[in-house]
């Protein structure tokens, strides 16, 4: 459902930018999903077939590939469409903001996540990590990092949506942060691929890893409570449930190629 | 049986009221349309009977003219965009200019029912962080020194004459960029010309909205007796290259930084560049929500399409005549 205020836009794309079809099927990203990282998922039936939801998963990486492999997985396998919210510094950069925008990358604010949630019922990506999960250290891959300020936890909760974590094992293999820097304010991870293949094509190059994304069963929120230490109460229980699920795929993962 | 309406509409000077002044004169429940024109030796619209008052020196002359002619309605046209500073431009909105109107509209023994004024979408930050669509809630702290910061402090003169006053329904239309009846906004400037300046690497959503919908926005406000902040604009949102394809011009691409020092060499080789009022309009745009108002039943009668026809319209028009600036100083 839609509001019936939606603005009309004038083009293919729909009032968020993104293009009708989002990743291109026959395009080099569901090459690389399906031949280079042999994508396989768990647990689909727990992303809603229909409403709104908030997933939820674990990030690292310099370019991570994580919010586009699960993009690309659900519109493929749930026929979906799933709106990643993306820091805005993204949208500072030329050229990066609109490709961003046509792939369902959106400016990560909470009017946003609520726009997107409660009154276009889509499916809503966010990492709890934020900017912490790009630089962590290869030595603490899949060790999820504090979820900020529990405002994914609000967010789901004013919207009356469920939150949907979604665990990704072999992401945070293909690009190992090796080191960081930090450049006024920002900070960047060095990968692997970036100190052996150059810092430009060390940013998209990544390695073949073999990939296992599991969804885990949706978590409801009652939203009358505001508390703020409710919502970190919350924030650590999505975090301990995803870690739980990732410490499991880690244990039976055979190798970092075949999974 | 509605009891006719009795109008004053302040600020004629100023284009916007000419459209406004139009489409109340239209209306079958208005009974009488004045204007009053706010400073010394301004050209007026000739659309209705005019005084000149210049309100921020002393409010009770505008007191005597409310009771002298049973006023029920006051339009408040100073704050509306372009005077609010063209994104950024201008120094301030009109702030004493609403404190005065506010203490009139206010007077003790005062039989206004409805005080429309009209502020503007510039009230929202243009910045990559902020939300798609801005709402009228949304909270936002603008620099101090900024125009904005006047319009947020204008507002929020008008909210507490609400408060105080609760027979008195204070609607604050907050309007996008102008567009139509020869009004010329910072963004429709842009679009009026040829070539139309394209940003390397930007091509983010704008909005427009046509001054026939201004006015009947503010028609819409006065006969429903609105109160509350609604943001106005004309149907849809459209992307910069595509709007710069509607506008049909020549397109060509630039870089979005501001090159006001060149300007007038840009000019004069007819190379297109992006005033610096526009360079975070350019880079990350603005569309506003205007679900609140339609919400209240009014629905515009154009679109962005037709506004950027306006826009071509007004750029013919001007080859034909002299231009009609936005602001008559």
């Amino acid at each position: 459902m839609t509001t019936g205020h939606e603005p009309r836009t004038l083009s293919v794309e729909d009032r968020w930018g993104r293009d009708a079809g989002g990743h291109p099927p026959d395009g080099l990203f569901a090459t690389a999903y399906r031949s280079w990282f042999r994508v396989e998922w768990e647990g689909l039936e727990h992303v809603p077939d229909e409403g709104g939801a908030l997933l939820v998963s674990n990030h690292a990486g310099m370019m991570p590939v994580d919010g586009g492999i699960i993009q690309h997985g659900i519109q493929l396998e749930k026929r979906r469409a799933v709106y990643m919210l993306a820091h805005h510094g993204f949208f500072r950069i030329p050229f990066m903001g609109r490709t961003l925008n046509r792939i369902g990358s959106v400016v990560a604010h909470p009017d946003n996540a609520h726009r997107l949630l409660a009154e276009d019922d889509r499916l809503v990506l966010v990492f709890p990590e934020g900017a912490k999960g790009p630089v962590k250290p290869a030595s603490e891959r899949y060790r999820l990092q504090r979820f900020g300020r529990g405002g994914f936890i609000e967010t789901a909760m004013r919207a009356d949506v469920p939150v949907v974590p979604i665990v990704l094992m072999g992401t945070e293999d293909s690009t190992p942060t090796m080191s960081t820097l930090t450049i006024g304010d920002q900070t960047m991870p060095i990968t692997w691929n970036s100190l052996v293949l150059g810092p430009l094509l060390g940013a998209v190059a990544h390695l073949p890893v073999k990939i296992r994304a599991r969804v885990l069963p949706p978590i409801h929120f009652d939203g009358s409570s505001g508390s703020r230490s409710l919502l970190m109460d919350r924030a650590e229980h999505v975090r301990s449930e995803m870690q739980t699920a990732l410490d499991d795929l880690y244990r039976k993962r055979r190798s970092v190629w075949e999974g | 049986m509605t009891k006719p309406r009795r109008i004053v509409v302040t600020d004629v000077q100023l284009p916007i009221a000419a459209p406004i002044l139009r489409a109340l004169r239209a209306s079958s429940v208005v009974e009488f349309v004045g204007g009053v024109a706010t400073r010394e030796g301004t050209r007026v619209s000739d659309e209705c009977d005019v005084e000149v008052i210049p309100l921020a020196s002393d409010h009770r002359a505008f007191v005597a003219y409310l009771q002298s002619r049973d006023i029920d309605t006051v339009v408040q046209c100073g704050l509306a965009p372009d005077r609010a500073g063209r994104l950024c431009t201008r120094t301030e909105a009109d702030v004493i200019g609403t404190m005065c109107t506010g203490a009139a509209v206010g007077h003790e023994g005062s039989v206004i029912r409805n005080w429309v004024v009209l502020s503007s979408t510039s009230i929202y930050p243009v910045d990559s962080h902020a939300s798609l669509m801005q709402r009228e809630g949304a909270a936002h702290a603008p620099d101090p020194e900024s125009p904005q910061a006047s319009l947020v402090e204008a507002e929020d003169y008008a909210r507490d004459v609400a408060l105080r006053n609760p027979q008195i329904n204070v609607s604050i239309l907050r309007l996008q960029q102008l567009v139509g009846d020869g009004l010329r906004g910072a963004l429709s400037r842009v679009f009026a010309r040829s070539p139309v300046p394209l940003p390397i690497g930007f091509d983010p959503p704008i909005q427009f909205l046509h001054a026939e919908d201004a006015a009947a926005a503010v028609c819409f406000a006065v006969l429903h007796e609105l109160a509350g902040v609604f943001n106005v604009a004309s149907e849809g949102q459209i992307r910069w290259s595509a709007a710069a394809r509607a506008a049909e011009g020549i397109e060509m691409p630039v870089l979005p930084i501001g090159a006001s020092a060149f300007a007038p060499l840009l000019d004069r080789f007819r190379l297109p560049h992006l005033p610096d009022d526009v360079i975070d309009l350019a880079r990350f745009g603005q569309v506003v929500d205007t679900a609140k108002l339609e919400r209240a039943g009014f629905r515009p009668k154009h679109d962005q399409l037709t506004c950027l026809r306006a826009i071509q319209e007004d750029r013919a028009a001007e080859g034909r005549g002299p231009e009609k600036r936005t602001e008559a100083e």
